[in-house]
């Protein structure tokens, strides 16, 4: 079995965003930048699938991040075979989608994993896009996952009303979440025997066409009262006017 | 002058409000038509050749949808076979660009408007006051898509029991560490059904099994953006925030006045949400 993992690297979400006045865009070189947490989980389910079933597990980042090989040596240390950077400034979903769809039809991949959406962008977008591009059975957010056998697998996703469990024929992609796996930490020997891992850095398909102008940071100041105990009869009155 | 059309869901006969709005706010800008469309049907099925649909809609300029996950499904396979660019989480439209929101609410990117593209409108979209004037956008006919297989074969369907679907829901009641047992969540489901809100809560108390994991609300689990979100006895941890700050108003107990969602709330009540909520079940009608 051939799984590939498609990562995106995206600011921690503790990190405070600073608009870069010479771009007008997100400043990325003052934020410490990680693996897509959501992207983290379907990495860890790989990682968990390669080692049950002797599989061989492939990480792709579509991007430019400067962190890039750190987190892609990140990637092989927990696990993952052979990484590859395909190097482009990653602007739009669908860009992203090709370069992956582009990437895969010269490998076979029979189950493709990545994060139900990156939270830099809340997009969702890729791994649909990625399914159609493929022809690959597709579902979203994809919360536990077994290999029943080299063809099928059994998932547990979520549903507009409410949760569904599906057997799904391979080759299939999937956008994850938690509680999919639980996020790895690479050990000492793992970081070691990543160095000797293949990394390898690939020319894009395509540049980006879509124009982007800015991005504004949004701040929001709510707060417009702080209200004691012996006001609840008050905080009662806001309810009923804003649910009548 | 654009073509624009608008694809909604074929088993609703009436406009919703997001769109009856946006339709207030981008008719000027040119052509409208919009089509009901099997939007579910995208959501389960896999597409077959749909030779007339993509040809159809390849002759417009924009291709909005709404929000949902069947929807962003069809806007996708459109978005595959069409050459335009998809753009999701819209939160406002003008002639000259397009804005989405990013950062779970935190930041905005702004794109040109004067390209081709496929738009999928946030359910947080910033709606300008309705005009009382009718809308008087007719429905085009149905366009049929046409799909090959089943995308899985379906074991099970767990639907939730007479409860709201939390990603959709206009009201949601959160609740958090404060609750101090499972056992004690009998006062928010009490006030969940009084104000006929979905449940919510953090993502401690699903790591403990206290709640299922589809209530988890944040960075890593649900997104909502309802009018209106309680939270009780939850601290307001930046991931937790991520994922409520789509919220139109929001409302929090806890008797930590330093608890960093007292500052990210619309209006705080500082005090044991077990004095609080039984006497806010009392004042709610």
């Amino acid at each position: 079995m051939n799984i590939l993992v498609c990562i995106g690297i995206v600011p921690d979400t503790t990190s405070k965003l600073v608009i870069d006045s010479a771009t007008g865009k997100i400043d990325k070189r003052s934020l410490t930048m990680i693996i897509g947490p959501y992207d983290d989980y379907a990495l860890s389910k790989a990682i968990e699938i390669k080692e049950q079933n002797n599989a061989t597990l492939s990480v792709v980042y579509v991007g430019d991040d400067a962190s890039a090989e750190t987190l892609l040596r990140k990637s092989l240390a927990i696990g993952a075979d052979e990484a590859f950077q395909i190097k482009v400034p990653a602007i739009s979903s669908k860009q992203v989608a090709t370069e992956i769809i582009h990437f895969a039809q010269k490998r076979s991949y029979d189950l493709i994993l990545m994060g139900k959406e990156s939270i830099d962008s809340n997009n969702g977008l890729v791994h649909r896009l990625v399914g159609n591009g493929l022809n690959f059975n597709h579902f979203s957010p994809v919360m536990q996952l077994d290999v029943l056998d080299p063809q099928k697998v059994k998932i547990h996703v979520e549903v507009p009303d409410g949760t569904a469990d599906y057997e799904v024929f391979l080759p299939a992609v999937f956008g994850c979440q938690e509680p999919i796996a639980e996020w790895k930490i690479p050990s000492m020997r793992g970081i070691m025997m990543a160095r000797t891992k293949p990394l390898t850095v690939i020319d894009p398909l395509l540049q980006p066409t879509i124009k982007q102008f800015n991005d504004q940071i949004i701040e929001k100041n709510r707060l417009k009262r702080v209200y004691k105990l012996e006001d609840t009869k008050e905080i009662a009155d806001i309810i009923n006017n804003l649910i009548n | 002058m654009k073509k624009i059309a608008i694809l909604v869901d074929n088993k609703s006969s009436i406009l919703s409000e997001l769109i009856s709005n946006v339709i207030q706010q981008i008719k000027s800008y040119g052509t409208i038509e919009v089509y009901p469309i099997d939007i579910e049907g995208s959501g389960t099925k896999n597409f077959a050749e749909n030779v007339e649909l993509l040809e159809k809609f390849n002759n417009y300029d924009w291709i909005l949808f709404e929000n949902n996950s069947y929807s962003i499904d069809l806007a996708c396979y459109l978005g595959s076979h069409l050459p335009m660019e998809i753009l999701n989480n819209v939160v406002e439209i003008s002639e000259e660009k397009v804005t989405c929101q990013t950062f779970s609410g935190k930041a905005e990117s702004t794109y040109s408007s004067d390209q081709r593209l496929i738009l999928i409108l946030s359910k947080s979209f910033k709606c300008k006051e309705l005009t009382t004037e009718s809308m008087s956008i007719p429905m085009s006919s149905e366009i049929a898509i046409h799909f090959s297989d089943k995308k899985g074969h379906l074991i099970r369907l767990n639907k939730l029991n007479n409860a709201i679907s939390l990603p959709d829901a206009k009201f949601v009641v959160g609740a958090g560490r404060g609750m101090k047992d499972p056992s004690n969540w009998g006062i928010i489901e009490q006030l969940s059904t009084k104000i006929g809100a979905a449940l919510a809560c953090s993502k401690p108390i699903s790591d403990l099994n206290w709640r299922p994991h589809h209530e988890h609300v944040g960075q890593t689990g649900i997104k909502i953006a309802p009018k209106l979100y309680i939270a009780c006895g939850i601290s307001g941890a930046i991931q937790h925030l991520a994922g409520v700050n789509g919220s139109e108003t929001i409302i929090v107990i806890n008797s930590d006045p330093e608890a960093p969602f007292v500052k990210n709330a619309d209006y705080a009540i500082i005090g044991d949400l077990f004095q609080v909520v039984p006497e806010l079940l009392k004042n709610i009608k």
